[in-house]
């Protein structure tokens, strides 16, 4: 353990300074004239799913945008139709009821990232962006690959990423079914068509099923008819560089499109020393969107993209002789396609359907785990009133995959080809028991899976708002993490040992027999408004997990030349554990001019094996995710077209797997700050650094044969230009 | 591997921070207060709400029976318990319309109701809505809910969002079964609530 009280010190002083800049600036530009609203709003309306009325209030959780925020006396000198272009500041989500709910009545732990956040971070991807999320576990292992989870369990082991999370785009699962990992690289989109990405901590199994074991993430881009006009992006940083463009249009009155293309290149980070990482990676990405709104009550989406790009990767690549293992330096290919088209018909505002179907494909040359995987999928979701006082959401769906795998050096499967299927169903009832007041969520996810069979995912939620400005929830919840293709089917080369006149080789290896890991979490959440223009969320945690994942030596035996003796580590569901902890988050509308936001997040993780595993697996899980973490987020609005936005963040040390090195990964402070300039109407122009505070630091380091890389400090100007 | 992390790993740089505040004081600056447009509007819920309510006393008359004398006030009140946490009083402090002023007044809840001129219904009061909406009915009161089915059990007029932005919903008969008169620009800028034959 070592800490670095000056490098906190320093990093906190940073940010006072910068909130010091701009408060004496704006104070100076007080007197500035507001804009009449009709002129003002001109810019791209919001997204058009919530016709539905708001009901009474509750504490404001979040604020999403305050590029023009209008306190009750500005809005008292507009007229009507000036009212009437007014937006009202307060988010929704879907992910935690399936209904739409404010963040304030959500009954979970919830956080969203709205678009003006993700404007004003001046992060350039999506797995970046989660960083902005109180409670995740973000770290970067090089340019290209990021370990993510929530709630701990963030361990990179054995090509087993972090398999508890479920991430959805638009509804459609990113997870990778062969590892349940997230290849996070192959995600990404036009960031400035995104409307908000929804951050759920805590089981969302029982609307989402399988996986969404300690959180569900639900990236959720805007309708075509919010992305009128041409957008073109330009970025050039001393990391990467970034160029897009979108184009919106109309089709006919009821039926508006998009289209996009987007190119990135990113530069290869440094090894810890000093060396060319050789990570860089590039990507190709295009896609188009069409909704058609017919009447009030149908939406007809249909979209789609398709991306293609080359990954550098530095990995340990093992031999037959000596020294049995070399570094091996490769550049693979990436490509994949999606398609979804989604019905929503709108039956009156407290009953609606919708129906959506997505098709999938990917492809990957990964020199590691190589293969090519169609995934095709049909849902069906329906909501009603059952009396006045019970709303049920209930839904099914169906999903079929194919894959064909490539037998390679480290991974080997008796099925290079497998068609799987995936049936689901859920049920949630929510009961009204005091309009207003108190709400309860009882809910059920039926999943049938080739690998366990059928998995029942049961929760209860409940919601209690004593007054307008304090809301109390709980939740228990059970969660499954089934076994997916690798589990089940592979063989993974660990490592090979020469011995004096001997090679040895320690093998994991496949059980078809393996149990879904298994969780029972118990959440207990609270959001206050104390005072005008603050809002604290916070929320804790008791998970108790069963049925772990875990690596047994068994018996050694020979094996054929020119290996001697092979020792074989073989799944099972040998660890059982515990996590607990309390994320704290805080909003703060300083002024009509500068807002701050901060979280702080802790977590406890105990694991211990039933017998037999290597102790090392689960203290690697234990230390996997830093035990503290907290960001505080400044925005300021210098003047009414001048942005001064800063984030800093604290993440405390992590562990290494004792096969790696021994010690842990020590903390790291990251100050973000940027500069955004509208000099007109429609042109933004952004100048900014990432990691301000050191030149490079390493955030996580894989157990054994994949390399990490420091992540480095990245200066860059950016110009967004609509038009 | 150990020594991948020793002591001197971090790397503390203090003159680009430097350099990068004194181009952000610089530019700030040079740019100073300007009047380009600036991006969209939005404001608290409750506060927008409260706007509105201030505009519906531009766009209603009253019956001159429903004023003690040509200098009362209009009497802007909230039943029950108040999601606007201040911004209606705030809203309407101070103001005039028709050389009225404007007060504010709160009822807890329906029984302890009184005449006034525009009276906004909480959610909480829902149970004496049918009450609350013959009581304002009885003294010329324009009645505002943000309740699904206000307009539907005889109130006047009814918040609700499209695209975050606030729409009203105006139920003709229950006005006009008042005495009271909404001006067409009122009219034109809500929905109208279809009445069920």
């Amino acid at each position: 353990m070592r800490r670095q009280p000056l490098w906190v010190i320093i990093a906190l002083a940073a940010h006072a300074a910068t909130l010091a800049v701009p408060a004496g600036a704006a104070a100076g530009t007080q007197r500035a004239p507001l804009l009449p609203v009709s002129a003002a709003a001109t810019t791209e309306p919001v997204e058009g799913a919530d016709a539905d009325a708001a009901p009474a209030g509750a504490a404001a959780a979040q604020h999403d945008d305050d590029d023009a925020f209008h306190s009750v006396d500005e809005l008292t000198s507009m007229s009507l139709e000036e009212l009437m272009e007014v937006s009202i500041l307060n988010t929704r989500v879907t992910s935690v009821t399936r209904e739409r709910t404010r963040v304030a009545e959500a009954p979970a732990a919830v956080h969203v990232i709205t678009q003006d956040d993700i404007r004003r971070s001046g992060h350039t991807s999506i797995p970046e962006l989660l960083r902005l999320a109180p409670g995740l576990s973000i770290a970067r292992i090089n340019a290209n690959q990021w370990a993510i989870s929530a709630r701990g369990f963030n361990h990179v082991f054995h090509n087993r990423y972090a398999d508890k999370l479920l991430v959805l785009q638009d509804g459609r699962p990113l997870y990778n079914p062969m590892s349940s990992g997230i290849y996070w690289e192959s995600q990404d989109y036009l960031l400035q068509d995104i409307d908000r990405i929804e951050v759920v901590r805590g089981p969302g199994s029982t609307l989402w099923g399988a996986n969404a074991v300690n959180g569900v993430i639900n990236v959720v881009t805007k309708s075509a008819r919010d992305t009128q006009g041409t957008l073109a992006h330009a970025l050039a940083g001393t990391q990467e560089s970034i160029g897009a463009l979108r184009h919106g249009g109309r089709i006919d009155e009821e039926t508006y499109y998009r289209v996009f293309a987007k190119y990135r290149d990113h530069y290869n980070f440094a090894n810890p020393d000093g060396t060319d990482a050789h990570d860089g990676w590039d990507q190709f990405r295009g896609g188009f969107r069409i909704d058609r709104h017919v009447g009030d009550g149908d939406v007809f989406t249909l979209q789609g993209e398709g991306y293609e790009g080359q990954i550098g990767r530095t990995h340990d690549l093992d031999t037959l002789d000596l020294p049995f293992s070399v570094v091996s330096q490769d550049q693979f290919s990436i490509n994949g396609a999606d398609v979804i088209g989604r019905w929503t018909h709108s039956i009156s505002p407290t009953s609606d359907f919708s129906l959506q179907m997505f098709y999938d494909r990917i492809s990957r040359n990964d020199p590691v785990v190589g293969y090519e995987q169609d995934t095709f999928d049909v849902e069906f979701q329906h909501r009603f009133a059952l009396t006045e006082r019970q709303q049920i959401v209930w839904g099914v769906g169906a999903r079929l995959m194919s894959d064909e795998l490539e037998n390679t050096q480290v991974i080997r499967v008796r099925d290079t080809s497998r068609q799987t299927y995936l049936l689901h169903a859920f049920v949630q009832d929510h009961v009204t028991i005091v309009p207003e007041r108190l709400h309860l969520f009882v809910g059920s996810k039926f999943e049938v899976n080739p690998f366990t069979g059928l998995e029942v995912q049961p929760g209860v939620r409940g919601l209690w708002t004593p007054n307008e400005t304090n809301t109390v929830w709980a939740a228990a919840s059970r969660a499954v993490r089934t076994p997916n293709r690798l589990d089940d089917d592979a063989d993974i080369l660990f490592t090979r040992v020469g011995l004096p006149g001997s090679l040895v080789e320690v093998r994991g290896e496949h059980n078809n027999e393996l149990k879904s890991e298994e969780v029972l979490a118990l959440e207990l959440g609270y959001r206050v408004e104390p005072v005008e223009h603050l809002s604290l969320d916070v929320a804790t945690f008791y998970n108790r997990y069963d049925n772990l994942i875990g690596y047994v030596p068994t018996e050694p035996r020979l094996a054929d030349p020119p290996l001697d003796l092979i020792f074989p580590r073989q799944a099972r569901n040998v660890m059982a554990g515990e996590t607990f902890g309390a994320e704290v988050a805080a909003h703060w509308r300083v002024s009509d001019r500068w807002r701050l936001s901060g979280s702080y997040s802790f977590i406890e993780t105990r694991i211990n094996n039933r017998g037999g595993v290597d102790a090392s697996d689960a203290t690697t899980i234990e230390d996997s995710a830093p035990r503290n973490q907290f960001q505080v987020h400044s925005y300021v609005n210098v003047t009414r077209d001048l942005e001064l936005n800063a984030a800093l963040y604290f993440v405390d040390e992590i562990g290494i797997h004792p096969n790696v090195g021994r010690g842990d990964l020590p903390e790291y402070a990251r100050l973000d700050v940027n500069v955004a300039w509208r000099p007109r109407e429609g042109l933004e122009l952004t100048i900014g650094v990432q990691n301000l505070l050191d030149e490079a630091h390493p955030e996580f380091v894989p157990e054994a044969r994949e390399h990490y890389s420091e992540v480095e400090r990245m200066f860059y100007a950016q110009l967004v230009w609509k038009f | 591997m150990r020594d991948r992390f020793g002591p001197n790993f971090t790397r503390l740089a203090a003159p680009p921070w430097a350099a990068a505040s004194a181009l952000a004081l610089l530019l700030t600056l040079a740019v100073g207060p300007s009047a380009a447009p600036g991006a969209e509007p939005v404001a608290g819920e409750y506060d927008l709400k409260a706007a509105f309510v201030y505009q519906f006393t531009h766009y209603t008359e009253w019956p001159a029976e429903s004023f003690e004398d040509s200098t009362s006030p209009i009497v802007v009140a909230v039943v029950g318990e108040d999601p606007f946490r201040g911004a209606l009083e705030r809203a309407v402090r101070d103001k005039t319309v028709g050389g009225r002023s404007l007060a504010y007044r709160h009822f807890a809840n329906a029984n302890a109701l009184e005449p006034c001129h525009v009276l906004y219904v909480s959610p909480s009061e829902r149970q004496q809505l049918g009450q609350i909406v013959r009581d304002a009915q009885d003294f010329a009161a324009l009645t505002v809910a943000d309740t699904e089915d206000f307009t539907r059990e005889g109130g006047m007029v009814r918040f609700l969002t499209e695209n975050k932005k606030v729409r009203f919903e105006i139920r003709r008969k229950a006005v006009e079964a008042a005495g009271l008169r909404i001006k067409a620009q009122l009219l034109k800028a809500g929905h109208i609530y279809q009445e069920r034959p």
